[in-house]
């Protein structure tokens, strides 16, 4: 179903309570939600979708439409399935068309119970739960959880919306509890937190730009329960360097940005690579260059991040594709970063960070996996010793006996300023030879995913939450086709990507951006080029119908 | 512990000359004495600097260091203190990576009352890269990068510092290393964010020292009363003569406290289950 | 008085003391002339204030007890002169200007 209004109508909240209420049922949900940058006006909408089976994206067709406006009215009309029904407040707008309409005085409602507009969202979604056949106990529960003690009257109109529709609207269908455990209905910005907890942040620095707000709007309520301090310092530079300084004093820290944050943070993720301080920063992406579209998605900053910070020096690439991965990945992330000293990057965007989905999340698979910290009293301490693996043993300052010395200069084992030709090189070589360590760690860690049939001829290749259209586009083609999905892209998993390019027939590249570039990635690290491609760069997450004829073509089927 | 503990292997680069060498030497003597009376353990000590002569210090210190990037000395030294608010830090900027570059940083960590002290190097020109203008330069003054000289109005940094809420706002002079290192000592005893812009001459690029100093003289030897926030500000307008010592200071819950409390984030090593929390999504 | 910058010329070595030429007239207690030659501290200028050893980034000096000394009890002894880097922080700050390095 699809939920619209304006901006300042609540409608993202009433979409993920709504996807919360199947949820809580056993079913699958999703719910994907588009707004422009805003606060009041224009058009939000949401899209609902659940199921019996697990489902990874929105569907674009509806069979309901829920509207607390007329233009939202006019802008989905044509997404109705033929049997579609449009749910619509009448005291604001008018139906007349060929579709079954259900009118619903929302606003008199809410005037009656001497609320306020926002809350029609409640008897609207009141009066859904009635059209799908659950219980009002379930809504009542589910507000009382979003609300806390103000649900009173949210309570009451869902109340008022779902006698109003029991009384005037026939049943759509009765959603059962399905014999099935719910797993969390989770989104990718809750999920990424969550993991960095798990591997030991302490510390969330950040400057609000969507996407990644999303982040900050989970983690700043819930700090004390997820026992850790949030900082909004003065803008991003101040953001990065602040992340280095409390990492340097020994506590794991993560940064949230968006693409553009990220590139004002360029100077202070190069001196990451130089003073090896562990630091995770999570990019968000969204439709670029500059401001670009702000509030939209997009997967065009791969090469960006891959080559960020000037200078040469390792850096650890993830990009997770749904809430679980985010949640495991940047777990692992943080973890990555402080056994090897190099700062880690959580490369995920505006889908996948604000949308919900119905996804296990096994909290034992993240632990703290511990760094290699200096034991005891050395003869003299060196921040950074040479070593067989590059990997120095850290400490921090407060070490009894310990001097720490990290620098933005190159340096030498002390830390000390080295400007000689020997010292520079030594040094360069020794931040480098840590990659060789990632790479075999990551060797023992799950790089690629694959689905579908793992014998298919047929393979798409892509990375990010293109995995969830994907998915949804593979149950609707009748050929076999398998997905490699990348997980890793720095260190790249050549190791795993070269065989399976090598066993596939037809290799096609889809991803959200219009120049290809994991496809560039997969040519320069395995020397492989994928011809044919299906790109785009729309602000929108690929739709699984639209997709599935894009790869019939791409594949040549008839 | 004596001063020479923490004379650092490195060679020096200095220029002869160089005031710096005053400001290293009072800092080691401060260093010292914070170990000796008890305030600080040798290994809760932390100098950040940023990259400029000034920046070596970090060099020529035998003490942790975080020597950062230009212009960027504050936003380290606030993450330091908030992982670990037992440290005691001292941060070093010129007055080109303070004013400049850095301008931004120096606003908010006097307005969140960070408990570090910041010293700033300024001898009104960017040095290390041979020679430009710094908001702190004096109009007329010619350099490569202003070669009819300057047009540019200088700012205030004690003007700058006061409207920005500091607590603790003073002038020191590289010509009088004694009284710096008294200024010193204050500011580091200070309870919040101890600002000290120190007058000095780059001997290379810009020897005022001996004009500056038949015009220096000591304002807290002539009555000036460091609470009141007017008096400090006028005292800052003086040219004529040039006042060094503690203009204003005045207490004021620190940031650290304000933000964790007591709590020291590098201590705290347990992690939470979050079985609760996947209950609430689920 | 300041040290004379031309001392190397106008005076003639006396004596070594502590690894460095002392240069004379030396007639203790009164007189003791200028001890060292790169780094030169002239006693019968040096007040004993002392500020040379504070900032000396290498720890040249070592403050020695005088007796009968018009000007003071306390001076300046470039004990290991050999160490100097040449930064004049000593001369630049010296009240008296007792200090002459070696250029």
């Amino acid at each position: 179903m699809a939920i619209g209004g304006q901006a300042g109508d609540g409608l993202m909240r009433a979409a993920e309570l709504t996807g919360r209420m199947f949820n809580r049922l056993g079913l699958h949900a999703f719910v994907f939600n588009d707004y422009g940058s805003l606060i009041r006006g224009g058009h939000n909408f949401c899209k609902i979708r659940a199921s019996s089976r697990q489902v990874w994206l929105h569907r674009g067709s509806v069979e309901l439409i829920a509207a607390v406006n007329q233009d939202t009215i006019a802008k989905h009309e044509n997404e109705l399935t033929e049997d579609g029904r449009i749910l619509y407040d009448s005291d604001v707008a008018k139906y007349e068309g060929p579709h079954r309409a259900l009118p619903i005085p929302l606003t008199t409602m809410v005037k009656q119970a001497g609320g306020i507009s926002i809350m029609r969202n409640s008897a609207m979604i009141g009066a859904i739960a009635c059209l799908y056949g659950i219980a009002q106990g379930l809504v009542s529960e589910i507000l009382n959880q979003a609300y806390g003690d103000k649900a009173t009257k949210n309570i009451e109109l869902a109340k008022t919306g779902y006698e109003y529709a029991e009384k005037n609207f026939e049943q759509i269908l009765k959603v059962e509890a399905i014999g099935r455990n719910p797993t969390p209905f989770i989104s990718g910005a809750e999920a990424v937190a969550l993991g960095a907890v798990k591997a030991g942040m302490k510390l969330y620095v950040t400057y609000p730009m969507t996407p990644s707000t999303a982040i900050l709007n989970y983690v700043g309520p819930n700090q004390d329960e997820l026992g850790i301090v949030l900082v909004h310092p003065e803008n991003e530079i101040g953001v990065a360097n602040m992340a280095l300084g409390a990492a340097y004093a020994g506590v794991r820290t993560m940064v949230g940005t968006a693409g553009g944050g990220f590139a004002l943070m360029q100077e202070a993720f190069s001196m990451a690579g130089q003073s090896e301080i562990p630091v995770v920063f999570a990019v968000g992406q969204r439709v670029a260059p500059a401001v670009g579209a702000p509030t939209y998605t997009a997967q065009a900053d791969l090469k960006f991040v891959l080559n960020a910070g000037h200078g040469e020096f390792p850096r650890i690439v993830v990009a997770p594709g749904d809430p679980e991965e985010a949640f495991v990945k940047a777990g692992e992330a943080m973890n990555l970063a402080w056994k090897y000293q190099s700062p880690a990057i959580v490369l995920v965007d505006k889908h996948l960070l604000e949308s919900y989905m119905s996804i296990g999340i096994d909290e034992s698979k993240v632990w703290v996996e511990p760094a290699k910290v200096a034991e005891g009293q050395e003869e003299e301490y060196k921040r950074y010793r040479f070593t067989d693996s590059g990997v120095s043993p850290i400490a921090f300052p407060g070490k009894a006996g310990a001097i720490i010395k990290v620098t933005s200069y190159e340096h030498n084992e002390y830390g000390y300023a080295e400007e000689t030709p020997d010292g520079i090189e030594k040094m360069q070589k020794k931040r480098l030879l840590k990659m060789s360590s990632i790479i075999q760690d990551l060797k023992g860690r799950e790089t690629v995913k694959i689905h579908g049939t793992p014998a298919a001829e047929n393979l798409v290749v892509a990375w990010g939450s293109t995995k969830g259209a994907i998915l949804e586009t593979m149950a609707l083609v009748n050929k076999p086709l398998k997905f490699l999905q990348i997980l890793y892209l720095s260190p790249f998993p050549e190791w795993e990507v070269s065989r399976h390019l090598r066993a596939a027939k037809n290799v096609v590249l889809v991803e959200g951006n219009l120049t290809g570039q994991l496809g560039s990635l997969i040519t320069e690290h395995t020397g492989f080029h994928i011809k044919n491609t299906v790109l785009k760069n729309d602000g929108r997450p690929f739709d699984p119908v639209l997709l599935a004829g894009k790869l019939q073509e791409a594949f040549g089927w008839t | 512990m004596d001063m020479r503990e923490f004379d650092s292997p490195t060679k020096n680069t200095w220029c002869p000359g160089c005031n710096n060498f005053g400001i290293l030497a009072v800092v080691k003597q401060v260093l010292a004495e914070l170990v000796n009376s008890g305030k600080a353990k040798p290994e809760e000590l932390v100098i950040v600097s940023g990259v400029g002569c000034h920046g070596k210090i970090s060099d020529y210190v035998k003490v942790n260091s975080f020597y950062c990037l230009h212009g960027r000395v504050l936003p380290p030294a606030m993450g330091i203190k908030v992982a670990n608010q037992r440290l005691k830090v001292i941060a070093f900027a010129g007055d080109g990576d303070a004013y400049a570059e850095g301008i931004s940083h120096v606003v908010h960590a006097a307005r969140r009352n960070l408990d570090v002290t910041f010293v700033v190097h300024d001898n009104e020109v960017f040095a290390l890269t041979t020679s430009q203008v710094t908001p702190t330069t004096k109009i007329g003054f010619r350099t490569k990068s202003a070669p009819k000289g300057s047009f540019e109005t200088p700012l205030n940094p004690l003007h700058l510092m006061l409207s920005c809420g500091a607590t603790f706002v003073a002038r020191g002079f590289s010509g009088d290393p004694r009284h710096l290192k008294s200024l010193l000592i204050e500011a580091v005893r200070h309870r919040g964010f101890g600002f000290i812009d120190v007058l000095q001459e780059c001997v290379t690029f810009n020897p005022i020292r001996e004009k500056y100093a038949s015009k220096i003289y000591d304002l807290n030897k002539e009555g000036h009363d460091v609470t009141n926030f007017s008096a400090a500000w006028e005292k800052a307008c003086e040219v004529e003569r040039i006042p060094i010592g503690i203009f204003y200071r005045v207490e004021k819950e620190i940031y650290e406290k304000q933000l964790l409390g007591d709590r020291i984030l590098a201590d705290e090593g347990t992690i939470p289950s979050i079985k609760k929390v996947l209950q609430e999504f689920t | 008085m300041p040290i004379d910058p031309d001392f190397m010329v106008k005076r003639k070595k006396v004596g070594t003391h502590s690894g460095h030429d002392v240069w004379g007239p030396v007639n203790p207690p009164k007189e003791l002339g200028i001890h060292g030659t790169s780094v030169a501290v002239d006693w019968d200028v040096c007040n004993g204030d002392a500020i040379c050893s504070e900032v000396c980034p290498v720890n040249v000096f070592d403050m020695v007890e005088v007796q009968g000394h018009p000007t003071s009890n306390k001076k300046s002894d470039p004990a290991r002169e050999s160490d100097c880097i040449k930064c004049l922080a000593c001369e630049i700050n010296c009240p008296t200007k007792a200090i002459r390095i070696e250029k």
